[in-house]
């Protein structure tokens, strides 16, 4: 138990719980700024991993990690654009179009992956980039805290940065206020002159960019390749991280570190002697729990808000 | 009166007729589009491209032995086709079907190895309580939808990685036969398995249940009440309630009826194709069984048809990648493309709304010559 202790309250794991945060992080931004523009997307999943593939497969063609990160984040971006024509010009059920697309994802990358180097479901044998960490000045000095803050993957920063940037464009942006007009009702945004298609298609466009990045952190970052279903349910985790903090960018930062808690005690147990598949289930099972008690409150806060206010 | 009353039912009648059609067309069209793209890709990466084409579209029907095989496929994708149609009917998107698929195997090993039972009985112990322990674990995403306001959606998928792990470590550390290279459980009895049908093909005895289970989803969904609770609570659930209807218990209980049809499919599958339980990764049984639902329209009478156009799409692949190398899973992104061209309700919407003006015009020139006026 002291042992266990003891790898909890160290430097490293307070480093793992960013890098773990990272890409829930960044799925539940993608999820926030969807849920505000009132479309149910599903799709952090399946656009993590197509992103994650591309970006792996471009860095190592053209020999640039940064030219492989764009084009990722490019792809998940396109992603975003092909989920609002599908949703929104041919009007298929949003739940179900993300299925699709997140079908997409698993089976395609694979297939893509085999046809392009002949070895199934791992890209070892291309030579991918990774992005570089960032030592931050002063406060890498800082005993502690330095080693836990600094030296982190340059998407890392960006990720916690993009969480003042969509808190910034959600509610001090204009565009930030169509996107939560066309959100709460389509028809009233409309009849102000808000073009409701232009508007949710930027909402789930920026929503892929911030999946797509996440993607890009999996293979480029956190480790230095693509494998088969290499997010391990980390889109659906950003969800439920989303879902938890109620489509707020600042909140969903809170429960995204939570889970990221989470995935870095699984990883910091699997060194000692415990059945590696049982380490392996916390994420999942943690999410649920916390999913269940979030739901829980909420739903208590909101009774006694309804008659409180009779 | 009776005269326009008559009229007007068969006014109904004909707009359902259309909107049927429709359907069907729209339904063709994307397994056109769908089979269309997948001959395009082969021809974009495939070496040999005609010898793969000719696999894929007539490969399961070459010989017996792939026609057999290819029904082997149907079987389990039947009933988690039908597990999805009742789950997605009244409006849930409960994803467990395909953890529990996985876990339905698991579990059906389980009492196989740790129970001794006469032939007959055995199989049907563990297929059962592989579908009891599924309904079970299914419920966990329905009472967070009924009772806590959570998704269910991400509750189930969250469930899918979890009870891969469960299920891994409970083979590993309890049944595993350490004297085998790979992880795989001991040897499953005789007396546990599924009697073959047909002798050395992948037809099993779970091939009935299959054909029962559609009959009886059909009846239940169509035919009677819960059936018709579930679907009204799928279309409208405020409308549901308000007719009396028990919105938990419905949701509840279609839930625990599609997890556990999955269950039962799992087991089905490990006891009458394998010897030994050696699945170290979900199956995507679950998964065409989405694909399933959505083809046949949640409508249990259309799953065994639209099962045997997947079944026979995977096996002329499986047959590609045998014969040509080329690789199998290209198949998800034909099934992604069929969906998203199936649910797109603006395909055909010019034609269909030729069609209902043409129709409705007709249906007035029959009025007018009758001597009925329009007026109410």
């Amino acid at each position: 138990m002291n042992d266990i202790l003891r790898l909890i309250f160290s430097e490293s794991f307070g480093f793992s719980v960013i890098r773990l945060t990272t890409p829930i992080l960044l799925a539940a931004l993608s999820s926030v700024i969807s849920e505000r523009a009132g479309i149910g997307n599903i799709t952090m999943e399946g656009t993590m991993l197509i992103s994650a593939f591309i970006g792996v497969v471009v860095s190592a063609y053209s020999t640039s990690a940064w030219l492989g990160f764009f084009v990722a984040v490019a792809a998940g971006g396109a992603v975003g654009y092909l989920l609002s024509y599908i949703i929104l010009k041919l009007k298929v059920n949003d739940i179900l179009a993300g299925l699709s697309v997140n079908l997409l994802g698993s089976g395609g990358t694979v297939f893509v992956l085999f046809a392009l180097t002949g070895v199934r479901g791992i890209s070892t044998s291309l030579r991918s980039g990774v992005m570089p960490s960032v030592d931050i000045p002063v406060i890498k000095n800082i005993p502690v805290l330095g080693n836990i803050i600094s030296g982190h993957n340059v998407i890392t920063y960006i990720a916690f940065v993009a969480v003042f940037l969509v808190w910034f464009l959600l509610f001090r942006m204009p565009l930030g206020l169509r996107i939560r007009a066309v959100g709460e009702s389509a028809d009233a945004a409309k009849s102000v002159g808000i073009d409701v298609y232009k508007t949710k298609s930027i909402a789930l466009v920026l929503s892929g960019i911030l999946s797509g990045m996440g993607g890009a952190y999996m293979s480029m970052g956190y480790v230095s390749w693509f494998a088969k279903n290499i997010t391990a349910g980390r889109g659906w985790i950003g969800l439920a991280a989303a879902a938890m903090g109620g489509q707020n960018p600042v909140t969903s930062l809170i429960s995204s570190v939570l889970f990221g808690i989470a995935d870095a005690i699984a990883n910091t147990l699997q060194t000692i002697n415990i059945p590696s598949q049982l380490v392996l289930m916390i994420p999942y099972i943690a999410t649920l729990i916390a999913m269940c008690f979030y739901a829980f409150f909420d739903m208590k806060r909101k009774k006694r808000g309804r008659t409180a206010g009779k | 009166m009776a005269d326009k009353f008559l009229k007007k039912r068969t006014a109904i009648m004909s707009q359902e007729m259309l909107d049927k059609r429709i359907a069907l067309l729209r339904t063709f069209l994307a397994l056109c589009i769908g089979v269309l793209l997948s001959v395009v890709i082969i021809f974009l990466v495939s070496d040999v491209p005609l010898e793969s084409v000719k696999y894929l579209l007539i490969g399961p029907v070459m010989n017996l032995n792939n026609f057999y095989s290819m029904i082997g496929m149907w079987i389990p994708i039947v009933i988690t086709g039908l597990a999805i149609c009742i789950m997605f009917s009244a409006n849930q998107f409960n994803l467990f079907a395909e953890g529990a698929f996985f876990f339905g195997g698991v579990v059906a090993t389980m009492v196989a190895l740790s129970v001794s039972l006469p032939a007959g009985l055995h199989p049907v112990v563990c297929i059962l309580a592989a579908a009891l322990v599924c309904a079970v674990i299914g419920a966990i995403p329905a009472l967070m939808r009924y009772k806590l306001g959570a998704s269910e959606m991400v509750g189930s998928m969250l469930l899918n990685y979890a009870i891969l792990q469960i299920g891994i470590f409970l083979i590993s550390y309890f049944f595993r036969d350490q004297s085998a290279g790979s992880l795989v459980s001991g040897i499953i009895p005789d007396t546990a398995r599924l009697s073959k049908l047909i002798p050395k093909s992948d037809i099993h005895a779970g091939i009935i249940v299959a054909v029962i289970l559609t009959v009886v989803t059909y009846y239940l969904m169509y035919k009677t009440r819960w059936g018709y609770q579930i679907r009204l609570t799928g279309q409208n659930d405020a409308f549901a309630k308000y007719a009396g209807v028990s919105i938990g218990f419905v949701t509840l209980f279609s839930q625990m009826l599609g997890s556990a049809f999955a269950g039962a499919a799992g087991a089905m599958e490990v006891l009458g194709l394998y010897n030994r339980f050696s699945w170290t990764n979900l199956t995507g049984h679950g998964w065409d069984g989405v694909t399933l639902g959505i083809l046949a329209g949640r409508n249990p009478k259309y799953i065994p048809a639209a099962a045997l156009f997947l079944a026979y799409l995977r096996k002329g692949a499986d047959l590609m990648s045998i014969k040509t190398g080329m690789q199998t899973d290209f198949v998800s992104i034909i099934q992604a493309v069929i969906l998203v061209f199936l649910l797109a309700e603006n395909l055909l919407s010019k034609y269909k709304q030729k069609k209902t003006d043409e129709l409705s015009r007709q249906l007035e020139a029959a009025t007018v010559m009758k001597g009925g006026a329009l007026v109410e």
